[in-house]
């Protein structure tokens, strides 16, 4: 199982912006080094986070690290242009060398659309007509494409072309079923985000996904499943907690005030680190356990990414989390370490 | 960290957490189970009361109504109870039942 980490950056008021964008540029040198497989930046429009141009910060990362594989988590490709969108990571895997991946979805914020001039009455039909045309970008250099939201492309060629012999695309959904039959369909590896409630819940849509794919003719190793979960590595259970704790309350109850959820809770915090449930939060060792469990109430994972955004930690606490996921996380679930 | 053995009150605090996030069938199995061990009766109530809230939003309402009863009949002053009943009450289509404890929980000082 790959293990990877996503970041939202999210601006810490007590931090310079200009200081947190090096932060975190240190954090996923951290995570290379460390033997994290994968790091994944976020992308939204809005005021508290920093993460609106994510190519931009995954090159400057492509610059400073060697193994580890750099992703959006997600592109808003609604909000965007996918000729563009395919640009900068094409560009970005020639810069890294071929570690440049794609999680494209349709983002769970809305605030991009009047940003962009786009009409949320259209939130499918520009996801589905832009997806495919990212896909159609990818197989082709020169395509003849035509759709309802941009001009035609009639074949006047789109560069540069990525390292890769194909550019990696995953699709992000959250628990919308038809997501999960569209991606299987397409055959596309899956990214599901599971922020809250009992992974298990997932196994039906997961299912559903990988029948979809077996129906359309997609070969089982092309459909590939990956979770991305709230989670932090502690080096004991209760540092974690009580470390992950007030940035994360302080951006969930925020965002919960906009979308009607109650405010997070401790006792709603445990919960969701206790059994069954979907937070990564722990030692080096209960972490890997869950994250065996959760593979296996998925019905199998190949991928787990770790969203560790938190904007009230000190940068030293976050650097020591991400050592830990590489050093002794991965090696527990690769099976080069045993457990204790 | 997880111990299958855990004490009442760590049972009681993580069936409050999940109670929180919205997980109310998981709320309402353990805190059944609390209610079935636990031996003080003034914790019995509160650990009643939540159970009955976790039926109430899983719609298990023949349930929330029981335990609803359960805690008015010990602590007739509890308008938060009154209050619950009468909604459980109002959730089965059963308005004339439900005036009266919805109109106890108005005089006790809660209103809708």
């Amino acid at each position: 199982m790959e293990i990877g980490i996503d970041n939202f950056v999210a601006a810490d008021p007590a931090v310079e912006p200009a200081r947190q964008m090096q932060d975190v540029l240190a954090q996923i040198a951290r995570a290379d080094s460390a033997g994290v497989h994968t790091f994944g930046i976020g992308e939204h429009h809005r005021e508290g986070f920093l993460d609106s141009a994510p190519a931009t910060i995954l090159s400057a990362a492509a610059a400073i690290t060697e193994r580890i594989r750099l992703r959006s988590a997600v592109t808003v490709l609604s909000a965007d242009d996918p000729v563009r969108v395919f640009e900068s990571y094409a560009t970005l895997d020639l810069i890294s060398q071929g570690r440049a991946e794609l999680v494209v979805g349709r983002g769970s914020f809305t605030e991009a659309f009047p940003l962009f001039g786009l009409d949320l009455a259209d939130y499918d039909a520009l996801f589905e007509e832009k997806l495919d045309l990212l896909l159609t970008l990818r197989d082709d250099a020169h395509p003849h494409w035509s759709g309802r939201h941009r001009a035609p492309l009639t074949g006047q060629g789109v560069f540069p072309r990525p390292h890769q012999a194909q550019l990696p695309i995953w699709l992000g959904v959250g628990g919308t079923p038809s997501s999960f039959v569209r991606v299987g369909v397409l055959g596309l590896p899956l990214m599901v985000a599971i922020i809250g409630g009992p992974p298990a819940r997932f196994r039906s849509l997961v299912d559903l996904y990988r029948e979809t794919g077996r129906r359309a003719g997609h070969p089982a190793e092309q459909l590939k499943v990956g979770a991305h979960l709230i989670g932090f590595v502690g080096d004991t259970d209760e540092q974690a907690a009580e470390a992950f704790y007030p940035g994360h309350a302080e951006m969930f109850t925020r965002i919960g005030r906009e979308r009607g959820f109650p405010p997070v809770t401790r006792a709603g915090y445990e919960a969701q680190r206790g059994p069954g449930g979907p937070y990564l939060i722990g030692d080096p060792e209960t972490v890997a356990r869950r994250a065996r469990e959760i593979s296996a109430e998925l019905g199998g994972v190949s991928r787990l990414t770790v969203q560790m955004t938190n904007g009230r930690m000190p940068h030293e606490t976050m650097l020591r989390s991400i050592e830990l996921l590489g050093s002794k996380v991965v090696p527990l679930l690769d099976g080069r370490a045993q457990p204790r | 960290m997880t111990t299958t053995q855990t004490s009442p009150n760590q049972r009681w605090a993580r069936a409050h957490g999940l109670f929180d996030t919205g997980e109310f069938d998981a709320a309402a199995a353990l805190l059944a189970e609390l209610v079935a061990t636990t031996e003080s009766a003034t914790d019995t109530l509160a650990v009643r009361l939540l159970l009955a809230r976790a039926y109430y939003h899983s719609a298990q309402l023949h349930h929330a109504e029981a335990e609803t009863r359960a805690v008015l009949a010990a602590d007739p002053a509890n308008a938060y109870a009154w209050l619950l009943l009468g909604r459980t009450l109002e959730r089965q289509s059963r308005h004339a039942e439900a005036g009266g404890p919805l109109r106890m929980a108005a005089a006790m000082g809660l209103d809708r």
